[in-house]
Order: C-alpha cells, then structure tokens, then sequence
C-alpha cells in the first residue's frame, strides 16, 4: 500500500503533467504528435482518478479510471488517427489570432485569474485540503487552455483535440471537487464519443476537398452501396 | 400513467428507429418520421388531458409537470408538422440531386433521435440528465444541418458544434457546482430539479452564484444569446428547411427551458436581483444585435434566422424580470414564437425550391413572386406580420403583457423594445417590399415549382393555430400556464 504523503506528491507531479501537456497542444503542429499528447493527457487523467480513488478508498474512481482508459486513452485516439490518415495532412501551420508563443502567455495569464478567482470563491470548499484546491484550480485552467487551442487553430482536426482537451479539464476539475454518479460519468462519455464520432467525420469534408467527400465517406462504409428505392 | 409514458415513449421510438433502419422505400420512412411525431403528440395530449395520473408523480427517468408539457406539445406540434412537410420537401431535395439518396436514411433515423432527446431532455428529472440531452440534441441537429454534403453545410454544421459543445461544457462546470451545493446541505448530493429548488435558499450564495452563470454561458449559447449567437444564422440558412424549422421552434426552446428552471431556482435566494440584471442586459444585447443585422440581410432564411434571435432576446428580458406574470408571457410566448417561425421556415422553404437559392453562395433569386408562388408568399407575408407582434397574432399579447411588467422596472426598456421591434418590423417589410418588386429577365423566368399538398397543409395548419392562439384562450389554458409557472417555482398571483 502506498502511503498517502507519497500518493498527494504523486498528484501534484501528475498535475504539473497535464499542463504541461496542455501547453504542448498549444504549440504542436505535428498532427499525430497532437493525438499521441492527447492520449497521454488522458492518461495522466487515468492516474489521477486512480491515485484520488487509493487516497479516498473509492472503487466508483476507478470504473471511471477504467472507462477512461478504453473511450480517451484507446479509443477516441484510434478514430481520430484513421481520419488523420484520410485526409492526408500531416501538420497543422496556420494559426488564426495568437501564434502559439502568444498563446502560451495568454494561457498562463488564465491560470493566474483562474487561481485567484477560485480562491476567492472556493476557499471555504477546501480550507483543509490544497491539493483539491490546486486540481480544481488546474482542470478549469486546462478547459480554458483547450479553448484557445480551438480559437487559435484552423484545422478543423485540431479544433476537435481542443475540444477533448476541454472536456478533460471539466472531467479533472469534476475528480477534485465533487464525486458525481457514475452513470452521469458514463453517459457523458457516450455523448462525447458520438460527438467526436460526428465531428471527426465532418472533420473530413473540411479538411480535404470537397469533390472527394463522398468518396471518402463511401471508403468508411457509413453509407451502404445499396440504392434506396424511391 | 407516468410509468406509462416511461416505458411506453421509448418502447415506440425504439420501434420507429429499428423500422427506419431496415426500411428501403422512401415513402415509407417519412411516414414512420410522421408517425413517430404523431405519437409524441398523441401522448403529450393524454398526459395534459390527464393531470390527476401525473401530477406530483416523479421517477427516476421522467418528470413531468405543467411546463414541461406545455413546451413537449409546442415541440409534438412542431416536429408533427415538419415531418409530414418533410414527405414533399425532402423529395424534391432528392429529385434535385441536392440530395443524395444514400444520405435518406441518416436523414430519418437523425429527424426522430433529435425528437426522441428533445423529448427526454423535457421530461428529464435531473440536471445532468438535462445536460446530456440537450448536448445531444446539438449533435443530431448538427447532423441534420450538415445532411446535404455540400462544404457551406459542413462548415455550419462544425461551428454549431464547436460554439455550442464547448459553452455546454463551461455549464456542465456549472452543474458540478451545484452538485456540490446540494452534497453539503443533504450530505449525498443529489441533481434533481425538485430537489436543487427546495435547496437552493440555504446555500451558500456566492457558489451559487458562480454555479448559476456557468450554466447560463451553455444554455446561453444554446438558445442563441449574443455573444454566442454567431453559430445560429449560419446553421439555421443552411439547414434544409423542415430541419430549419425545427431547430428555431423547437430545439432553441431547450436553451430557454434551461435558462428559465435555473432563474427559478435563483428566483428562491437572495442573488436573484444579480443575476435578473444578468439577464436583462444580455437580452436588451442580443435584441439590438439581432434586429440592427436583420437590417442588412438579403437572404430569406438568414433574415428569420436573426428574427429567431431577436425573439429569444426577448424571452430572456421576460426571464430577467422574473415576476410570475413575465414568466406566465414568456411560455406564451415561446408557444406563439414556435408556432409562427415553424410557419414562415415552411414559407421560405416554397421559395427555396422555387428559386433553388440552395445553391451555396448565392443570394435569393426571387422575382415574380406572386405569379410563380402566391402560396408561398401570402403564407410568408402573413406570418410575417405575425412575427412582428400585430394583434390578432398570439405574439401580440406576449409582447403587450411583457413591455407592460418591465415598465414596473423602468421605462427605458419598453421604450427601447419597442424601437428594436419597429426596427425588426421594417427590416422584414423592406425585405418583403423588395421581393415583391423584383421581376425575373425576359428568358430567364423559372419554371414553376409544383408545390406539393404535403408541403401546404402544415403551413395553412401552422398559421391558423397562430391565429387561433391569438384570439382564444381555450378553456384551461390560462390555469395549465399559471401551473407551469408555478412549477418553475415563481410564486405569487398572476
């Protein structure tokens, strides 16, 4: 058994993990570099909600962990990278408003005025507890980061792993501050796959040109050669 | 009676769904759409006709009260209408080659999942529960814009989603929020709406606070609400018309839904006045932005687009107000406003297949109008003046009883509404003046469109009802809204 000093110096590191990853969304623009650092974010995630589930002896984290793991860590990863290979872009270079310098002091900006309104409001939440506090302070900060990644790039790929990211955020920010019912963890994560489903999908239509659209949903089986009779 | 409907509703869908899937004949899954509209309707009739089944009866899927009656009724009648407008339109898309044949049965089966989360986003009894389907009904209503394939529609479709997916989730840190809440007064926690209402007075007020405005920025960006409106017009122009009208009758109801059961839920503690100046001022905002760009459009559906946004707008302002009789108009009016706008889509939608302003990029083409389409332009017209709030049209009222409550508060409001709707008013009528004027060149009259009776009858059915909500309160109704209000929890006479 892990002691519990070990286990908070465990998340702390994992937290610094995630921004840093959040920051090399910002700045990547090597499209595979791009989901693998999403992948790995997600597995941070993972071992976050795995290390809170140890410290507060709660088997409902670790389903979440789990199912974590197979939609965020596998599977919307997997998807995201055959579309990628579909639409043959390797990397993303244009940025629209901020270029990723920029960006990152924008980012960091948001985690100061992140901190400071969070412990005004949230002070009396966790008066015993900072590492709570600081995970809270961290998931919003990696939302907002998530939507300037979607703001500044161009790609509509790269707008969905902007997306992702901020739907991490909320999923960290939701571990330290609440515990919510599983079947809500669950249901939301049946929405996002639909969603990441729908928009990678498009994500094809915009991304490549447009005469090869039909085609390219055609190679993806999701419409059946069969006419429909009239 | 509730657990019927539990179990009954998505028994039928469930069964609509797998016939939709496997049939191959065009005719045959519009009808089942219709049906499966019909249905919804038909169920939504026996709840109201029913209340002693219902009333105060909550399962752990469906709640069901007056409100969310009233707006599942506006929502049957409006997707009832649509699917059976739909058996002509989406026929002429597909004889076009707007549409492809292949895409049929995404079309159908997308039409009756954005009912089916519609409906269950009403009658769900939580907020998570609420969030889920609302989120949802972005993604199908995404799917249906984005149906025609062609590179406008994917780019309407793919700012819908990102707009509206990434607000949501700045309410889903709402909803956590009040998780929170609720978990330090009760201990466990809970998210039901009952709940949260009866809770809400006695917790801590700043969280509260923080809690509501992030679940506004979603629900906000939902319904339309300026800043985040900019995802509306595009998807609303592009989307096939049937899909059109949906969307502005129906699913920005969901918004406005969400935003009204929070302002209920405020309406109980002390940061109630904070977060009504909330509202007002974005709904002053987004009914300036909306009616001084419905000044310089020139497309038909773009221009009902903005006047959707205006409307919502307004609805906002009467939830700012939050007095039971502003409460009581603004579900009158959410009843009129879907009624009407499904109507002038409809109307657009005649003209679109006339015209074949479909044709991305390009502005409506419309010149002999009253030759080529006469239907379509005195059902356009008149639902027009019905938009605008004219008497005899159930906006009227609405408009009239709102204006009179936020002149309790200040009299710059109505002042300024009433400058916004005359600006709106003209907006439209320029519009209508200039397609009325316009001839087509000697060879290049088009050839007329045959509308198809499937297309007639929802519209001639849409404005009657209008009319006939505007001059009759029917027996019941006027008790069945002040329930509704009292269900949000406003308190207090009417």
């Amino acid at each position: 058994m892990i002691e519990p000093g070990m286990v908070s110096t465990l998340l702390r590191i994992c937290l610094i993990l995630v921004l840093i990853s959040a920051a090399c969304l910002l700045t990547t623009r090597n499209l595979s570099s791009l989901v693998r650092t999403y992948a790995l974010q997600s597995l941070i995630l993972v071992a976050i909600a795995i290390l809170i589930g140890v410290i507060e002896n709660n088997s409902i984290l670790l389903l979440i962990a789990g199912i974590t793991l197979v939609s965020k860590v596998i599977g919307i990863p997997w998807f995201i990278r055959i579309i990628q290979q579909r639409i043959k872009i390797q990397q993303d270079l244009k940025f629209s408003y901020l270029q990723p310098g920029g960006a990152l002091m924008v980012s960091m900006l948001l985690i100061l005025l992140v901190y400071l309104c969070f412990s005004r409001v949230l002070k009396d939440l966790f008066t015993e507890n900072s590492l709570f506090f600081m995970g809270s302070v961290i998931g919003v900060s990696l939302m907002m980061m998530g939507l300037i990644a979607i703001f500044t790039r161009q790609l509509a790929i790269t707008k969905v792993i902007g997306y992702l990211s901020m739907e991490n955020g909320v999923l960290l920010f939701g571990l330290f501050v609440t515990e919510l019912p599983f079947i809500t963890e669950f249901v939301i994560m049946v929405d996002l796959i639909i969603l990441v489903l729908l928009t990678t999908i498009l994500t094809v239509g915009m991304d490549s040109s447009i005469d090869a659209y039909t085609n390219r949903l055609k190679e993806f089986h999701l419409w059946s050669e069969e006419e429909v009779q009239a | 009676m509730t657990l019927l409907v539990a179990l009954l509703y998505p028994a039928v869908t469930a069964i609509i769904l797998l016939l939709q899937a496997v049939q191959k004949s065009h005719r045959q899954m519009s009808l089942l759409g219709v049906i499966h509209s019909a249905a919804t309707l038909i169920i939504t009739i026996l709840l109201m006709a029913m209340p002693d089944a219902w009333n105060g009866a909550l399962l752990s899927l469906f709640m069901i009260d007056h409100l969310n009656l009233i707006l599942m009724l506006v929502t049957g009648v409006i997707f009832t209408c649509a699917s059976i407008y739909a058996v002509g339109y989406i026929d002429g898309l597909v004889k076009a080659g707007e549409l492809s044949r292949r895409s049929l049965r995404i079309f159908y089966l997308g039409f009756s999942l954005l009912l089916f989360v519609t409906t269950m986003a009403f009658y769900a009894p939580n907020v998570a529960q609420f969030w889920i389907f609302a989120e949802l009904t972005t993604v199908f209503s995404a799917l249906l814009v984005s149906i025609l394939a062609v590179k406008e529609n994917i780019d309407a479709s793919l700012k819908y989603i990102f707009v509206c997916s990434t607000s949501m989730l700045f309410s889903f840190i709402g909803v956590i929020f009040l998780f929170e809440l609720i978990r330090q007064k009760t201990g466990t926690g809970s998210l039901d709406w009952q709940t949260i209402l009866a809770e809400a007075p006695s917790c801590n007020s700043g969280m509260l606070m923080i809690a509501c405005t992030f679940f506004f920025i979603g629900f906000a960006a939902k319904s339309g609400v300026v800043p985040l409106h900019t995802w509306l017009p595009e998807a609303h122009a592009k989307a096939p018309s049937a899909v059109s009208a949906v969307l502005s009758g129906a699913i920005l109801n969901v918004g406005i839904y969400g935003i009204a059961r929070i302002a209920g839920i405020v309406h109980q503690t002390s940061i109630a006045p904070r977060i009504s100046l909330l509202l007002i001022i974005f709904g002053m905002l987004t009914m300036s932005v909306a009616c001084f760009s419905m000044l310089r459009q020139t497309g038909i559906k773009r221009l009902i687009a903005f006047s959707s946004i205006e409307n919502m707008g307004f609805l906002l302002l009467a939830t700012g107000i939050g007095t039971p009789v502003a409460f009581f108009w603004m579900i009158y009016h959410m009843m009129g406003h879907s009624v009407v706008k499904a109507g002038l889509f409809f109307s657009a939608g005649i003209l679109h297949r006339q015209y074949k302003s479909h044709t991305p990029g390009t502005e409506d083409q419309i010149g002999d109008l009253f030759r080529l389409q006469p239907f379509a332009a005195v059902a356009f017209i008149i639902g027009s003046v019905a938009i605008i709030g004219t008497p005899i049209f159930p906006l009227f009222l609405s408009k009239f009883g709102i204006l009179l409550e936020s002149g309790k508060l200040s009299l710059y409001i109505p002042l300024l509404a009433l400058l916004l709707f005359a600006l709106a008013g003209a907006a439209i009528f320029r519009f209508i003046l200039d397609i009325m004027g316009k001839t087509c060149a000697e060879g290049e009259v088009p050839l007329q469109y045959i509308v198809p009776i499937w297309m007639k009858v929802p519209v001639v059915f849409l404005l009657a009802l209008s009319v006939f909500m505007g001059v009759l309160m029917i027996p019941g109704e006027e008790a069945f809204l002040s329930a509704a209000v009292h269900d949000i929890g406003i308190g207090g006479g009417i």
